[in-house]
């Protein structure tokens, strides 16, 4: 729970509420052009190489070395592998199953992702 | 003890707003503080419950404390002697926090060789966002040592704001240091020349900067310690472990 909606439930002093989260949908988490765009721009992401190399090298080890290259994948599956990220365990057994059976079972450095994108273009 | 300045891309993001109550917030945890406002706009003494014709002191005139911190305006001041003010007010032993305005870049970089840090604050809306790129004229903002970020005005009710705070934190992982929610009690309490902690006490904003404060302290005892090793230049990071941080949001 989070810490301001616990101080504020107990300050209310109500314990019949029931908690929950809502977490951002997957079709709704479209990536805006602005980050694409800032994550290309030399003056907020410097040193292009070496630090796409690193991120690409966590990625591959957060994999377990897998060889599959994020450059060879969909947007939409680049997107579901991202905010995969941000589903809490609880919403992800009630969230309905997205096409990609490869999701669930991949766990992705989001870093990784967004140094992929800034080393695509 | 320490010079923060702080200073953002894109003006209207509250940068005077986090320079006062982060101020308040090192008063409360007992600090000896000062409040610099180098901006034209006189508007620091506002969140301290001040008048608009209530004049502010220099640094070289005598103290006007508000809420257990010194506030004082050093205006139309050149980097020199904007310079030899903060070293001054340094000197004093009190945690100085500086409120620069956007247009005075010029400012920030004169001051940034006597700084511990560089708060640059930044609001989850897309001009805020797009200004990261004016951070500096030669350096990414990536690559910037002593800048950490703040991300202010962030509501979890709006999609671009939670978008954006997720952006931000992955692109600063531990440079963003702090959070500070969006609350209209803000507004309305300078609109009732109030301190914010006195007409709102329960404002969500408060324990953001509480937080913000004992961050920004961590950081400069572990910069302290870190100098004191020989690497002057390392950036400020939020240690990995210690779980003195806490985190805020």
């Amino acid at each position: 729970m989070r810490q301001d909606a616990k101080a504020l439930l107990e300050r209310l002093g109500q314990q019949k509420f029931r908690y929950q989260e809502f977490p951002d949908r997957f079709p709704d988490m479209e990536l805006w052009p602005l980050f694409e765009a800032l994550l290309k721009d030399p003056r907020v992401i410097g040193e292009e190489g070496s630090r796409v190399d690193a991120r690409e090298a966590a990625y591959d080890q957060s994999r377990g070395g897998a060889s599959e290259p994020v450059h060879g994948m969909t947007p939409e599956g680049l997107l579901d592998r991202l905010y995969a990220q941000y589903q809490p365990a609880a919403a992800d057994a009630q969230a309905p199953k997205t096409e990609s059976p490869a999701d669930s079972d991949v766990q992705v450095d989001v870093s990784a992702f967004l140094a992929t994108l800034q080393g695509g273009r | 003890m320490a010079l923060i300045l702080v200073h953002s891309p894109k003006g209207g993001v509250g940068t005077t707003f986090v320079t006062a109550h982060l101020a308040q917030a090192f008063a409360r945890r007992g600090s000896q503080v000062t409040a610099v406002d180098f901006a034209e706009q006189d508007a620091l003494k506002l969140f301290f419950g001040l008048l608009p014709h209530q004049a502010v002191p220099g640094p070289y005139e005598d103290p006007l404390e508000m809420d257990g911190v010194r506030v004082t305006r050093a205006r139309d001041m050149d980097p020199i002697e904007a310079d030899a003010a903060a070293e001054l007010l340094t000197a004093e032993g009190a945690m100085v926090i500086c409120d620069i305005a956007t247009g005075d870049a010029y400012l920030r970089k004169a001051l940034m060789d006597r700084a511990a840090m560089h708060v640059c604050v930044l609001a989850p809306e897309p001009l805020s966002l797009a200004a990261l790129t004016h951070l500096h004229p030669s350096t990414p903002a990536m690559d910037l040592k002593k800048t950490v970020f703040v991300l202010n005005r962030i509501d979890d009710r709006r999609r671009l704001s939670r978008h954006s705070n997720l952006f931000v934190r992955e692109l600063f992982k531990d440079r963003l240091i702090g959070l500070v929610r969006r609350d209209e009690a803000v507004n309305e309490a300078v609109a009732m020349f109030e301190p914010l902690a006195k007409m709102a006490p329960h404002s969500v904003v408060l324990p953001d900067f509480d937080a913000l404060a004992t961050t920004i302290s961590d950081l400069v005892a572990a910069q302290r310690a870190t100098g004191a090793a020989g690497d002057k230049d390392a950036p400020p990071r939020k240690p990995a472990e210690g779980g003195q941080l806490r985190k805020v949001g």
